[in-house]
């Protein structure tokens, strides 16, 4: 049996609850579920904005409310960078997980944890959005602004949005963790129309910089289970992290990773170096003083990001690639952010483009869906 | 001259019956040339701030102008008296007289919430929200960290005038011994704001990286010549310094750096100006721009008698 987080991540000080959705179903969840001490009926103070509120506060209020606005967005992608046209469902913020390179320490300026209960919103937005491009595959996940599993014994958004997807002609929804929280995914037929995907670094990675999250080979278990229950697999390389003895250790991951998953299952799989925005590392810095991210070589890139010097990646995306055709030749990869004279110097065939990419992700869900 | 929001009298008194009050600034032994040089002159302009007391009263504010008007042998100086010294009053009419000629920096604002606590008998959260609300600077709570920095550290920040914000990161992010290092380098020569975020940043990240102390580090041979030179000004020493320290920490794009601006030196007497490229992988590319045909056909026949190298490039070209 597979352990949850539940144990493992921080202590909840307070969760709020916001009075206009108490009697919501996922309102009404939380709150069975949390000692009755902690829970407030209120709006938590906005105080400081988050990137100065130490972001170990954020960590430990979860607020329950709606979001007023637009749930369902087309993935921001960034300047200067071939992306997948993903879009991404928001009806979390922020992470009670704790990884050091994690963007949303800086991205967010929301004060609490937060989850937003308004999901026939999102399913409005998600229904207009397949309805306009019949035909074509809207790939959509939770995971960009926290984790997609991380709430999910509380919200049980899993158990309501694998029936919609997969009721949908063309829509793919993506839960993307670093937990093993599937209980809930256990038992549902996802007919194709779920992808439960892994963030995956190796071991030694896992343990020195993403704290309170599943081990690897609880991940790795739980996407056995997933492959077994009909689910087809997503991989994240993301970040991939280069440092004295990384060749050992990704090659190592590639070894467990073979001997666990069956790689006709699993759809697709995503690779992106390390990369920070100047903020960014000034927080880091400051939490984990010892840090080791930084010590490679990085170039500032247009799109203001700092990433590692670009033959450092292309080594890195290559000895990767590597791997994963000596694994299975017809796995689909492609690049998160990465730019054309990457793809370039790495693939024989590379896209030209965000919307080429998006077509080959089109004929790849196609071709899984036929072979269900 | 005294704000008009400071009630006050104003008379003459001796300069003999003066108790200083306990909050004040360190300052120079003695006023400053300029300061008795401008009294002598015209005599003193703007009252000092004055408590009156039972015994002597008490400078609030004009310490230097009363050491001035002792050096100048003078016998009366004007003050002006308080009117409302209550504990809430007295560090707000503080504030508001040191701002009369001047920006507090970010050290006497973090000494003004340390020291202010006992001197005012006030609480520092008080006195954080009054700097807050007469500077209208959003100093935080952790100010008074930044006095921890090194003595020389904190002078060149007065005088390169570094943000409070920047003093606050790097009192929080990096180590003492780190900023002591750092610190010492500042007798050889003085490093703008951007220059010592990015010598710290890099000296931080070579130590993690070799698992050496900074000290250990700034006393390579290669640094220590830079330092020790005795010809060289200070500006050159600090600009050779920051780019081996540079070449330390990024050993690649240093010589990246190193080979385009060889080549840009090359071109540069052929009258050719190179693009900064991107220096973000192994090879880059060398962009140079010709205003019309001409200009390109005379590029052409310079080069043919350059170096090989430029040669080869306009070959490439052609």
């Amino acid at each position: 049996m597979i352990k949850t987080l539940k144990n493992r991540l921080p202590v909840l000080k307070n969760v709020w609850i916001d009075p206009q959705v108490r009697a919501h179903p996922i309102a009404r969840a939380v709150i069975e579920k949390v000692p009755r001490n902690k829970i407030i009926f209120g709006t938590p103070p906005a105080g400081k904005p988050a990137p100065s509120r130490p972001i170990e506060s954020i960590k430990q209020n979860l607020f329950v409310t709606r979001f007023n606005g637009h749930l369902v967005k087309p993935c921001p992608g960034t300047r200067g960078m071939i992306c997948c046209g993903y879009w991404v469902i928001n009806t979390m913020m922020h992470c009670p997980m704790d990884c050091h390179y994690c963007i949303l320490q800086t991205y967010l300026s929301v004060p609490t944890l937060t989850i937003y209960v308004n999901e026939e919103t999102v399913k409005n937005e998600i229904r207009a959005r397949l309805l306009s491009h019949p035909g074509h595959i809207c790939r959509f996940g939770t995971g960009e602004l926290g984790d997609s599993l991380v709430h999910d014994a509380f919200t049980g958004f899993s158990r309501r949005m694998v029936p919609f997807f997969a009721a949908t002609e063309n829509g793919i929804l993506e839960l993307k963790t670093k937990t093993a929280n599937i209980q809930n995914l256990i038992g549902m037929n996802p007919k194709g129309h779920t992808v439960v995907s892994w963030s995956l670094n190796p071991e030694t990675l896992i343990k020195e910089l993403e704290p309170m999250t599943a081990s690897l080979s609880q991940r790795l278990e739980a996407a056995r289970q997933c492959q077994r229950s009909g689910y087809w697999i997503g991989l994240h390389f993301d970040p991939v992290i280069w440092f004295d003895g990384w060749e050992k250790a990704y090659s190592d991951l590639f070894a467990k990773l073979s001997h666990t998953l069956d790689p006709q299952r699993i759809i697709w799989i995503s690779m992106a170096g390390f990369r920070y925005t100047s903020g960014q590392k000034d927080m880091i810095v400051r939490r984990f003083p010892d840090s080791r991210l930084f010590l490679g070589e990085f170039f500032r890139n247009e799109d203001g990001k700092f990433r590692y010097l670009q033959h450092r990646r292309i080594q890195l995306y290559r000895k990767l690639l590597q791997w994963i055709r000596d694994w299975d030749p017809s796995l689909f990869v492609y690049y998160c952010m990465e730019n054309q004279r990457v793809w370039r110097e790495t693939f024989k065939n590379p896209p030209e483009n965000t919307g080429d990419l998006d077509e080959r992700f089109n004929r790849r869900v196609h071709e899984f869906i036929q072979k269900r | 001259m005294l704000p008009d929001l400071i009630p006050s009298m104003r008379s003459l008194i001796p300069v003999t019956d003066f108790k200083a009050f306990p909050f004040r600034f360190s300052y120079p032994r003695g006023p400053s040339k300029k300061l008795c040089a401008s009294i002598g002159k015209t005599g003193i302009l703007t009252p000092l701030l004055v408590i009156q007391s039972d015994t002597s009263p008490f400078i609030l504010d004009g310490h230097r102008r009363l050491f001035a008007a002792r050096v100048l042998k003078l016998t009366h100086v004007p003050v002006s008296f308080l009117t409302d010294t209550s504990s809430e009053n007295l560090p707000r009419i503080w504030l508001q007289a040191q701002r009369v000629f001047r920006t507090l920096n970010p050290f006497e604002m973090a000494l003004f919430i340390k020291k202010g606590r006992q001197s005012f008998n006030q609480p520092a959260r008080n006195l954080l929200t009054l700097l807050n609300s007469v500077t209208g600077i959003k100093a935080p709570e952790s100010l008074p960290e930044i006095l921890a920095l090194p003595l020389k550290l904190r002078q060149t920040a007065i005088r390169r005038a570094y943000s409070m914000r920047f003093l606050l990161k790097i009192s929080a992010l990096y180590p003492a011994d780190l900023l002591a290092a750092i610190s010492n380098l500042l007798v050889s020569f003085s490093l703008g704001e951007n220059q010592m975020n990015n010598l710290l940043g890099w000296v931080r990240e070579i130590s993690l990286r070799d698992h050496l102390p900074p000290e250990d580090i700034l006393k390579a041979d290669d640094l220590s010549f830079i330092l020790r030179h005795p010809g060289m000004p200070s500006a050159k020493k600090r600009d050779a310094f920051l780019k081996h320290i540079f070449s330390m920490r990024f050993p690649e794009r240093a010589a990246l750096e190193k080979k385009f601006n060889q080549i840009a030196r090359k071109l540069d007497p052929l009258g050719i100006k190179c693009v900064g490229p991107d220096l973000s992988g192994d090879a880059f590319e060398l962009r140079i721009t010709f205003k019309n045909p001409e200009e390109f056909r005379e590029s052409l026949k310079k080069a043919a008698g350059a170096s090989d190298e430029i040669s080869r490039i306009f070959k490439l070209i052609k």
